[in-house]
């Protein structure tokens, strides 16, 4: 492993996207991002700037007005890059995709995986802290190996 | 206001007695970490009583009646009755934990775990928890339609007679005997020549 690798995986920076959900993943986020489960150990932090991040966290059934600012967001992460979808809506649509004989609902832009490139996925709905950064690290292994 | 922020510095300083921070990954949740300790920090044990996690299904119990479904919020349980067969199929990316599947089954088959870090990398993933099974169905003898599953069939046609008064027993028995592998729509349409109507019992 050489040294840019080690340090990508040593100080992964994240990037929480709110992509039009019920604000329950975002909080369980927040609560991960605390001193109390302190992510700083592991070396990751929070940004608000998707050009400095290295792994994005989405949220969120992606609504159909939401896509092309998500794409443009994950355009603008450097590579290489790792997203998270966090949450059952944002993994198949949840229950906003009641069946799929009716199809989804009409304002859904589909799950996060039809839009952009998924990594890795944490179910739960919404999941505990400990199982946000245990996505997290797995993005992070995932991102040393890359380019 | 001078009130709260006293009590804003107070929770700080008892706060800055022990450290905050939990450790990762936790300990074992056999020992009382309730107790912060000084140094390594407090272990977490968050697996509290009722903490709902990944469902665990057993095949052996499960007699095939698909209550399940029925109650299941996202769909996570799906069941297809295709060549004489239920096949159940469980995709854990939808579920949200909610429980109703446990209240709801009548043997016991579903039971919620408190596993709950279940991060997966792709849909080929060990990880993931994709369960597939199958229970044999009985076929209707007239028209072919699958009635129920032979497990289900098993258990409540015994139960069903066990639960009527010894009035009805015998006659009911008989019904079973004549209807019970019917579907319902032959059942309905055949219930004046096979003297079904419930009116036989008043």
């Amino acid at each position: 492993m050489g040294l840019k690798q080690k340090a990508r995986l040593y100080s992964p920076w994240v990037f929480h996207a709110h992509c039009s959900g019920c604000n329950g993943c975002g909080i369980e986020i927040a609560a991960a991002l605390n001193p109390r489960y302190d992510p700083e150990r592991i070396g990751v932090t929070l940004h608000n700037n998707p050009r400095h991040a290295d792994i994005m966290l989405v949220e969120g059934i992606v609504a159909k007005q939401h896509v092309p600012f998500l794409k443009r967001t994950y355009d603008q992460m450097p590579t290489p890059k790792a997203v998270v979808a966090i949450g059952s809506c944002a993994i198949t649509g949840g229950v906003f995709k009641p069946d799929d004989d009716k199809g989804p609902s009409y304002t859904q832009g589909g799950p996060v995986d039809r839009i952009i490139p998924v990594d890795v996925y944490v179910p739960g709905c919404p999941p505990k802290p400990e199982a946000i950064i245990d996505g997290v690290i797995k993005a992070a292994i995932i991102l040393s190996k890359r380019e | 206001m001078v009130k709260g922020k006293i009590k804003l510095l107070k929770e700080a300083l008892e706060s800055s007695k022990s450290i905050q921070t939990l450790d990762y990954p936790g300990g074992d949740p056999q020992i009382d970490y309730s107790k912060p300790r000084f140094g390594s920090g407090a272990k977490y044990s968050h697996i509290c009583e009722g903490l709902r996690g990944v469902p665990q299904y057993s095949e052996e119990d499960c007699c095939g009646c698909a209550a399940c479904e029925s109650v299941c919020t996202a769909n996570t349980i799906k069941t297809e009755d295709v060549n004489g067969k239920r096949i159940f199929t469980i995709d854990l990316g939808r579920c949200v934990f909610c429980g109703r599947c446990e209240e709801e089954c009548p043997e016991d088959a579903i039971k919620l775990t408190s596993r709950f870090e279940l991060a997966y990398t792709g849909p080929d993933s060990q990880n993931l928890e994709k369960v597939k099974f199958e229970r044999d169905l009985i076929l209707c003898e007239r028209c072919g339609n699958p009635v129920a599953p032979v497990k289900q069939y098993e258990i409540y046609s015994e139960k069903v007679v066990k639960n009527l008064g010894e009035k009805w027993r015998e006659q009911s028995k008989e019904d079973i005997e004549k209807a019970g592998k019917l579907c319902r729509e032959c059942r309905r349409r055949n219930a004046y020549t096979l003297n079904l109507h419930t009116r036989k019992y008043y």
